[in-house]
C-alpha cells in the first residue's frame, strides 16, 4: 500500500534529531569547521541520543532500525548542518561494511565497542591515486596463517580520529577483498589531514600500510558473495549519504525563502518577482521529489525487493545533481550575503559539492542502471564497485 | 566584414597574458587563496609590466596597448580587454581584482567626473610608485540588484557635502586611495536624487568596518564602508552639481555596469576554461592509459559540453564587446554574455570536479577553488536574475516596436 506517513516511535525519533540539531548544531556549524572538528561535549550529546547503536545489528546491541528510519534521521541531521552530519561520531561505513561483508563473529568482534560507545568512529579505505593500470595498487599478500597489507589509499573520510578501517585491498588471484585493520596496527601510517573543499570538521587523510600483519579473521569475505555485496555497501552509503543531502537542500531552501519572504527590492519582497518566486518554487519540488526518490529506495532496501539496489543507484544520482542545484539557488537566492560566510548557504553548496563524490559517483549510479536496463537478466552480474582510481570516491 | 580571427596586436597581447597568467599567477593562487591576498612585491612586479585594473587612464592604453589602432581606425580597446581578462582569470580570477589601478572606480570617473576630477583622481595612478586603488561603492546592505534603493544620504552644508550610511561588499573598500561612494539627497526622489563622490581615504567620518570572509575569490579583500558624518568637499561631486540635472546621476552607476558586464563574463570564461583544460589534463592522464571502461564515454561527453558552452559564452562576450567599441546600445548583449557566461563556467567548474572524483576536493589541485571562486559571477555585477530582467525587458520592447 502506497503510504509517506510513520509511526509514532518514528516520529517521536524525528522529532528528537530535528531539535538536537537546532539547538546543538546550527548555531555551532562554523565553529566546527573552523576548528576542523566537533566538540567532545556534542560529541557526548550526540553519543547519548544513542542515533549510531540504532542502525547496528541486534546481535551486537544495536537495534537494526533499518533503512526507512535510517533516511529519515539522516535528513533531519543534513538539515540541521550538511557538514556536520558527515562529521558525526560512529561507526558509519564501518559499521555498514562489517554488516554486509563481515560474518557474525566478525561483527561481534568489532561492533561490540561502537554499540556501547558512541563517540568512537570507524573508516572505510578506498580510493588511491590515479595510477596508469587503472587498478587498485594496495595488495593482500598470504603469509603464514594471516595476510600482509601494503598500499596508499589517498582520501579517507574520518581518517584523522578513525579507531578501525575497512581497508580494501588487491588479492592476489582472486581480486577485490576487504580487511578489517586497527588503527594501532604496526604498519598503518595516518597522514596529515588533506586541505580541502568541505568536510573538514569529519576531516579526510591519507592513510598508508606498509607490510601491514593481519590475522586471516580480518578478512571479510561476505560468504562468498564479496562482489554484489561490496558494490551494496558503496550504493547503501551513497543512498545514507543522499539522505542527509536532501536535508541539506531543504535547509538551503528554507534559508532561500525566508530571505526571500523578507528582503525586499523594487518595492517587494525579492520572492514575488516572478524570477525569485519561479526560482523557489522549482526548489521546493526538487526537495520533495528526491526525497521520495529516497524513501522508495530505503523501502525497497528493508523489503528485499529484486530490484532495490537499483532504485538506491537512481536515488544516489538523481540526490546528488538535484542537491547541487538546490544548494547553489541557495546562495543565488541571497545574492552577494550568500557568498558570505557570515550565513551557512555557501557551506552548504561546497558540501553538496563534495558530496558528490561520496561512495558513488552520480555517473558510476547512472552506468549501473543503464547495464541493468539494457541487460534485465544479468543485472546482478553487472554491480560492480566504483573505480578506486580513476573517478576515486571518498568514503 | 565578419570574422573571428584575432588581429596580430591581439595575438600577443593573449599570448603575453597566457604565459604571464601560466608562469607568475597559477604558481602561486593556490597560496594566495589562503593568505587571502597577493603580495605588494608581486602586485608592483605587475604594475611595472604595465597591467593596470580597470579601464584606461586618460593618456593611456589598455593593457599590452591598443597595437592596432591605427590613426583614425576603430576602437579595440573592449575586446582587448576581454582577451586579457580571459587569461588573467585562467590563472587565477582573484589576480584581476587585485590589479593595482582605479578599478571599478575608474569608468564613473572617466565618464561623469570632469577634466580636473580625472587628472586629480586618476593621474596619481601614472605614478606607479607604488601599487594604489580606487574602488566603487555603491551597493548596501538593502540594495544590492536594485541599485535605485540605496539609503546613504547627502546633504550639502557649505562648501561641503555631508554624506551618511554604510557600503557592503566592496572590493579593495580597505586599501583604496580613494572610493566613488553614491548617495541621495532623497529617497523620494528615486534615481534622480542619486549623487556620486569620490571620498578619500582619512576623510574625517569615513572608515571601515569588517572585511569580510568569502566562499571564494579569498585572494581579493571584500570590506564595508562606514559613512558617518563624513564631510566631502563640493569638488569631490563627480562633474559637478550640473551633471545632476536630469537623471545623469543614476546613469553613471548604470554605465558602468554596461562596460563591465562583458568584462565580468570574460572572466567567468576563463575560470571555466582553467576548470576544464585541467579536467582535460587528468583524463587524458588516467582515463586514456587505462583499460577502456564505460565511464570514458561519459566523461567526453562531459568535456565535450563545456567545451562547446564556453565557447558559445565567449562568443556572446566577444559580440557584446564589439558593439561597445562601435559604440553601439549593448545592453541586453552585455547581459546576455553575463548570464549564459556564468553559469556556463560553473557549471565547467562543477562538471571538472566531478570528472577527478574525490582528487578535486583537495586544495592542491585548484579545482575546488575555481569552484569556490565562481559562484560570485552570477551574482556581482547584477545577478542572473537581474540580468534576465533586463534581457527581457529589451526582448520585449522590440517586439512592440515592429
Amino acid at each position: 500500500m502506497i503510504h509517506f506517513g510513520h509511526d509514532e516511535d518514528t516520529k517521536l525519533l524525528v522529532d528528537t534529531v530535528r531539535s538536537f540539531g537546532e539547538k546543538e548544531i546550527r548555531p555551532r556549524l562554523r565553529e566546527f569547521e573552523a576548528a576542523g572538528a566537533l566538540t567532545p561535549s556534542l560529541e557526548k550529546a550526540y553519543a547519548e541520543l544513542g542515533i549510531a547503536a540504532l542502525s547496528l545489528p541486534s546481535s551486537v546491541g544495536g537495534s537494526d532500525m533499518g533503512e526507512r528510519t535510517e533516511v529519515l534521521v539522516g535528513e533531519e541531521l543534513g538539515y540541521a548542518d550538511l557538514g556536520t552530519s558527515y562529521a558525526l561520531p560512529g561507526p558509519g561505513a564501518f559499521g555498514l561494511a562489517l554488516r554486509l561483508l563481515g560474518s557474525e563473529a566478525q561483527q561481534a568482534r568489532w561492533l561490540k565497542d561502537y554499540a556501547a560507545d558512541g563517540t568512537l568512529r570507524g573508516a572505510v579505505a578506498y580510493s588511491e591515486k590515479p595510477n596508469p593500470e587503472g587498478e587498485m595498487q594496495t595488495r593482500a599478500v598470504r603469509s603464514g596463517g594471516g595476510w600482509v597489507l601494503s598500499g596508499a589509499k589517498s582520501h579517507v573520510l574520518h581518517a584523522p580520529r578513525a579507531r578501525h578501517f575497512v581497508v580494501f585491498a588487491r588479492v592476489e588471484g582472486e581480486g577485490l577483498g576487504a580487511f578489517v585493520v586497527e588503527r594501532a596496527a604496526k604498519g598503518l601510517t595516518v597522514g596529515e589531514k588533506l586541505g580541502v573543499l568541505a568536510f573538514d570538521a569529519a576531516g579526510i587523510a591519507p592513510i598508508t600500510l606498509q607490510d601491514v600483519k593481519v590475522s586471516d579473521d580480518a578478512r571479510l569475505t561476505a560468504g562468498g558473495d564479496f562482489a554484489v555485496k561490496a558494490t551494496e555497501l558503496f550504493v547503501r552509503a551513497a543512498l545514507r549519504s543522499a539522505a542527509r543531502l536532501v536535508g541539506g537542500a531543504r535547509a538551503s531552501y528554507v534559508l532561500a525563502l525566508e530571505y526571500a519572504q523578507t528582503r525586499k527590492t523594487f518595492g517587494k519582497p525579492i520572492g514575488h518577482h516572478q524570477a525569485l518566486g519561479f526560482l523557489l518554487a522549482d526548489m521546493a519540488t526538487a526537495v520533495d521529489s528526491m526525497r521520495w526518490m529516497v524513501w522508495r529506495a530505503a523501502a525497497a532496501l528493508d523489503d528485499n525487493d529484486e530490484n532495490a539496489i537499483l532504485e538506491a543507484c537512481k536515488a544516489v544520482a538523481e540526490v546528488q545533481e538535484t542537491a547541487m542545484w538546490v544548494t547553489n539557488q541557495g546562495v543565488q537566492v541571497h545574492g552577494g550575503a550568500g557568498f558570505i560566510q557570515d550565513l551557512p548557504v555557501e557551506k552548504w553548496m561546497r558540501e553538496a559539492k563534495a558530496a558528490m563524490s561520496y561512495a558513488m559517483t552520480s555517473q558510476h549510479a547512472d552506468e549501473l542502471v543503464a547495464d541493468a536496463m539494457l541487460n534485465p537478466d544479468e543485472a546482478r552480474k553487472l554491480l560492480r564497485v566504483p573505480s578506486p582510481t580513476l573517478q576515486p570516491v571518498l568514503l | 566584414m565578419m570574422s573571428f580571427k584575432l588581429t596580430e596586436g591581439q595575438n600577443q597581447v593573449r599570448e603575453f597574458l597566457r604565459w604571464l597568467a601560466r608562469e607568475k599567477v597559477r604558481p602561486i593562487a593556490e597560496e594566495s587563496d589562503r593568505n587571502h591576498g597577493y603580495s605588494d612585491e608581486f602586485l608592483t612586479e605587475l604594475m611595472h609590466m604595465g597591467i593596470s585594473g580597470g579601464t584606461a587612464l586618460p593618456g593611456e592604453e589598455p593593457v599590452g596597448g591598443d597595437a592596432d589602432k591605427p590613426k583614425k581606425g576603430p576602437r579595440q580597446s573592449n575586446r582587448i580587454s576581454l582577451i586579457a581578462v580571459e587569461e588573467m582569470s585562467w590563472g587565477d580570477g582573484s589576480v584581476i581584482l587585485n590589479l593595482p589601478g582605479p578599478g571599478l572606480g575608474g569608468p564613473p570617473v572617466k565618464f561623469m567626473g570632469t577634466p580636473e576630477q580625472q587628472e586629480r583622481f586618476l593621474a596619481p595612478f601614472k605614478l606607479k610608485d607604488k601599487p594604489r586603488f580606487g574602488a566603487y561603492g555603491l551597493t548596501e546592505p538593502g540594495a544590492g540588484s536594485d541599485v535605485s534603493a540605496i539609503s546613504a544620504t547627502c546633504r550639502k552644508d557649505g562648501n561641503h557635502w555631508v554624506l551618511n550610511g554604510r557600503k557592503c561588499f566592496i572590493t579593495n573598500g580597505a586599501k583604496a586611495d580613494w572610493v566613488v561612494i553614491f548617495a541621495t539627497v532623497d529617497r523620494g526622489l528615486g534615481r534622480a536624487g542619486h549623487r556620486a563622490f569620490v571620498v578619500e581615504k582619512g576623510t574625517p567620518g569615513f572608515s571601515v568596518g569588517k572585511i569580510e570572509k568569502k566562499m571564494g575569490l579569498r585572494a581579493s579583500e571584500t570590506a564595508e564602508l562606514v559613512l558617518e558624518d563624513c564631510r566631502v568637499h563640493q569638488d569631490n561631486l563627480l562633474g559637478g552639481e550640473k551633471h545632476y540635472e536630469g537623471k545623469e546621476g543614476f546613469m553613471g552607476a548604470m554605465k558602468t555596469f554596461d562596460s563591465t558586464r562583458p568584462i565580468v563574463a570574460a572572466m567567468a570564461v576563463g575560470i571555466g576554461r582553467g576548470a576544464l583544460e585541467l579536467a582535460t589534463d587528468y583524463v587524458r592522464e588516467n582515463y586514456m592509459l587505462s583499460r577502456p571502461i564505460p565511464r570514458y564515454q561519459q566523461i567526453k561527453d562531459v568535456l565535450a559540453r563545456t567545451a562547446r558552452k564556453l565557447d558559445a559564452a565567449r562568443l556572446l562576450c566577444w559580440r557584446a564587446a564589439w558593439m561597445a567599441d562601435e559604440e553601439l546600445p549593448n545592453a541586453k548583449e552585455a547581459s546576455m554574455a553575463k548570464v549564459f557566461a556564468a553559469q556556463a563556467a560553473q557549471q565547467a567548474t562543477i562538471d571538472a570536479l566531478q570528472v577527478v572524483g574525490s582528487t578535486g576536493l583537495e586544495r592542491s589541485t585548484l579545482l575546488e577553488k575555481f569552484f569556490r571562486d565562481i559562484k560570485v559571477y552570477d551574482i556581482f555585477e547584477g545577478t542572473g536574475q537581474v540580468q534576465r530582467i533586463v534581457i527581457a525587458k529589451r526582448i520585449m520592447d522590440t517586439l512592440k516596436s515592429f
